[in-house]
């Protein structure tokens, strides 16, 4: 009875539990979404780790219009659909809904609509992007000060340049990007929120050449790659952690036997910067779907993958115990 | 069509044989529009998949709305199902398409000779031989992707809408010279079959309370299958469009071609006949005048003595259900990867080959499970037919499911709120999902309250009681050993699922 009591209670061997570990939880690609990111500062007091590392790609890719039709009616639209709500709850509801799927929302009129020049549009989401993000910096800070908990976020290849000084100034967040930095435990991360070039030109979007120079920079302050870890925003190429439908020149997804053809689209420059210099762990983000761990080599490299539309939270809790063995848990929640 | 092509499209070929006898008084022509009772579960299939377009089905929608552990019993019993099914699958066509393809042959020309072929491959030993060697090439199969098996899908149903439509065709042309034919062939007249019937006790005419309970288990329950694409949602594109077209449309085709077969039968040799002989045959009376079953291979043979049409109906029934097998199987290579990404299994079933770029020991394994319930089925034939009716528990799965959709809205609300507008339709106030999942446990319980029913009177072994219980408590079992082991390694397994409030 005593066996069966422990196996439904997971109480199992006590004794593992208190080795001595440094706990890592990693996730990325939250695009502005609200849920996702509260979920992300809330995630310490679950798996309880001694830092939170967020990846890239924190701004998000739409700003949407509420607008204002009268007699407190309001439009939007969602996902290609048009949307009608009536009355302040429900236009609270529906910016909720909205910022959840990392849509950001603006309160317009017809008017004021129809004034938006392109240049317009760029400056107001680049507000509305700026204001969300120190939103999320003090969020952060509210929540893991008190916990201890240190934070370390970066850009990715989606960011607008701006993004790394409100992380800079942020308080209690560790702004990576492009950086060394020490973490719990001993351990140092090199960061890049970098890409090789997508179909989309996003703004820190590179050349593998560049991507392997400012990696092979950023290494020579590396003291040992035994407990280093290489957090760069793009998978390496051909890991399992790169893969997503291939597209046309239109791009659209190509079908192949009625299926979308999968093909590895990350980076040459970062998989032969872990092959030759072997860190103990690999970071990355970028590629949504391609949710997974693997190894090249001795590097444990992980893509905890994004589901932020959905307002999920996926992650991956790092242990690493006193022999440098590394554990992994790919979390969704 | 890969959903269409797993149920088995022209599994009515065997089913003609069984379906009227144990259910007499079934119409299995009017029998095959149960499968509109299934529509409810193929829309909440839907809503899931365009909600959580991820790859793992029931298990991902169970698993995240109820419990993680729910979902795997779920998952576990639907892909158990399925893969018993492939190993059994496999000994049909073997017997039906290869063994009878020399049966009717023999009648057609004459040969004898070709009969002892026929027996031969009828043996234990052979069927374990050819079982063994069709299973690998499963296994091959499912080697070299989805790409050849989504190939191959649309091959299966083409060559079972060709079988279904050379048995009615080729049937059709010659039923003028059926009844001659049989008695010249056999020695006995299609009446003295009916009248052997009825004197039986046999009823010849039909009844709504026969049909619907055939219709139950000889169409519903044949439709396992025709959901799995929403396992593999995280690989298709336009997943609205896409998945409805495949859960409603693989339901649809089932329905015509079964009742092409079905209906087809009664054409050409008259319902009254057609149920009496399989009465016969099933019950073993002394009238019954063929060395062995009434499948269609055989009585095209006597129907048509067209050595072509026995041919063209044994390759129809063959491909279909090897693929059907195959199919089945399948699915579940995914959902048991699933479990591995999530650690119920060892993480070596959820491990990419690198060249293969598929889980290729999951792939064997599901090979390896499917080839034992292979050989249950050809050296304890007992024991198979304990698995046969484990299918019940499949509808046990089902009813987690639909509690699934009618809790989703309530506990899963920002998910609700974050799926696409068709999923949080609503119809009176109600979330339509929540309506589906009622109707979804509602179906299920009225298919196991039949299945039961069937079983009592049939009384069946205690061992069948035994065996659904297996496959309820094997996964608890699992889910119960990870968890133990994954919270003496530091990391319970209930972190990785435990939804993280965002306030």
């Amino acid at each position: 009875m005593s066996f069966l009591r422990r196996l439904i209670s997971g109480g199992g061997n006590q004794k593992r539990n208190s080795e001595d570990k440094t706990r890592f939880f990693f996730g990325s690609d939250f695009h502005a979404s609200e849920a996702t990111w509260r979920k992300f500062t809330n995630s310490a007091k679950f798996y309880q780790p001694s830092t939170l590392i967020a990846g890239g790609d924190v701004a998000g890719k739409q700003l949407t219009p509420l607008v204002a039709q009268g007699n407190n009616r309001w439009t939007a639209q969602q996902f290609g659909q048009d949307l009608e709500v009536h009355g302040e709850e429900e236009l609270l509801q529906l910016e909720k809904s909205l910022r959840n799927a990392g849509f950001y929302t603006i309160r317009t009129d017809p008017d004021e609509l129809r004034t938006f020049t392109p240049a317009e549009v760029e400056r107001r989401f680049e507000q509305e992007m700026a204001r969300v993000l120190r939103s999320w910096c003090e969020l952060a800070a509210e929540r893991l000060q008190p916990l201890g908990v240190s934070l370390t976020m970066m850009a990715g290849n989606d960011d607008p340049g701006l993004t790394d000084q409100i992380i800079e100034d942020a308080p209690w967040v560790t702004c990576a990007e492009g950086k060394v930095v020490e973490l719990p435990g001993g351990f140092q991360m090199l960061t890049l929120g970098i890409s090789n070039q997508t179909p989309w030109q996003c703004p820190r979007d590179c050349t593998e050449d560049d991507i392997a120079r400012r990696i092979d920079t950023l290494a020579a302050q590396v003291a040992s790659w035994d407990k280093a870890i290489l957090n760069i925003h793009v998978p390496p190429y051909d890991s399992e952690l790169d893969v997503c439908p291939e597209l046309d020149a239109d791009l659209t997804p190509r079908l192949q036997g009625g299926e979308l053809k999968l093909a590895p689209v990350g980076s040459t420059a970062v998989r032969q910067a872990i092959e030759k210099y072997q860190p103990l762990i690999s970071l990355h983000g970028h590629i949504h779907e391609s949710r997974g761990v693997t190894h090249i080599g001795r590097t444990t490299c992980i893509n905890p993958g994004s589901d932020y539309q959905l307002g999920a939270l996926k992650g991956c809790i790092i242990d690493i115990d006193s022999h440098g063995r590394v554990s992994t848990v790919l979390t969704q929640g | 069509m890969y959903c269409a092509m797993n149920p088995g499209l022209l599994f009515s070929m065997v089913y003609i044989m069984w379906f009227p006898a144990i259910y007499p008084g079934a119409h299995a022509g009017n029998a095959t529009f149960w499968v509109l009772a299934m529509f409810p579960v193929a829309a909440l299939y839907w809503l899931f998949s365009v909600s959580m377009p991820r790859s793992g089905g029931e298990y991902l929608y169970i698993s995240r709305i109820l419990h993680p552990s729910l979902g795997l019993i779920a998952s576990f019993i639907i892909s158990l199902t399925a893969i018993s099914w492939n190993g059994i699958l496999t000994d049909w066509w073997v017997q039906w398409a290869l063994s009878d393809l020399f049966r009717g042959l023999a009648l057609t020309t004459g040969n004898a000779g070709l009969n002892t072929i026929a027996d031969a491959i009828r043996t234990p030993i052979w069927r374990t031989v050819i079982g063994a060697a069709a299973l690998a090439l499963t296994g091959y199969i499912f080697m070299k992707g989805a790409k050849m098996m989504m190939r191959l899908a649309y091959w299966a149903v083409g060559i079972s809408l060709l079988g279904a439509l050379v048995w009615l065709i080729g049937g059709l042309a010659n039923a003028g010279n059926f009844a001659a034919n049989w008695e010249a062939m056999t020695g006995t007249s299609t009446q003295q079959i009916i009248d052997a019937a009825a004197a039986g006790g046999f009823a010849l005419n039909p009844t709504f309370l026969a049909t619907m309970m055939g219709g139950v288990t000889y169409v519903c329950l044949n439709t396992l299958g025709s959901t799995f694409s929403a396992n593999m949602a995280g690989e298709i594109r336009g997943v609205e469009k896409t998945q409805m077209m495949a859960l409603f449309g693989s339901l649809l085709i089932q329905m015509f071609m079964w009742w092409l077969v079905y209906q087809g039968s009664y054409w050409i040799m008259g319902q009254q006949f057609t149920n009496s002989l399989m009465w016969a045959y099933f019950s073993g009376d002394a009238a019954y005048p063929l060395p062995n079953e009434p499948f269609p291979t055989v009585l095209i043979a006597i129907l048509s003595r067209s050595s072509l049409l026995v041919i063209l109906i044994a390759v129809s029934f063959f491909f279909s259900t090897f693929m059907s097998g195959a199919g089945l199987a399948y699915g579940p290579t995914r959902n048991i990867f699933a479990w591995a990404f999530d650690r119920m299994l060892p993480a070596k079933f959820s491990e990419m080959h690198r060249k293969w770029r598929v889980p290729m020991t999951t792939i064997w394994v599901t090979v390896f499970v499917a080839w034992l319930f292979n050989l249950m089925n050809i050296w304890a034939p007992t024991w198979t037919a304990n698995i046969a009716y484990t299918i019940a528990t499949w509808f046990v799965a089902w009813i987690l499911l639909g509690l699934a959709g009618v809790l989703f809205p309530f506990v899963k609300r920002d998910l609700f709120a974050a799926s696409p507008p068709v999923v949080r339709s609503r119809f009176l106030g109600i979330p339509v999902v929540s309506l589906l999942g009622l109707l979804t446990i509602a179906v299920s319980l009225f298919v196991e309250y039949s299945l039961f029913y069937a079983w009592v009177q049939a009384g069946i072994p205690t061992t069948v009681w035994w065996m659904v219980a297996a496959f309820v408590i094997i996964p608890v079992v699992i889910y119960l050993v990870a968890k133990s082991y994954h919270s003496s390694r530091g990391v319970p397994l209930e972190s990785q699922f435990a939804q993280i409030p965002p306030e």
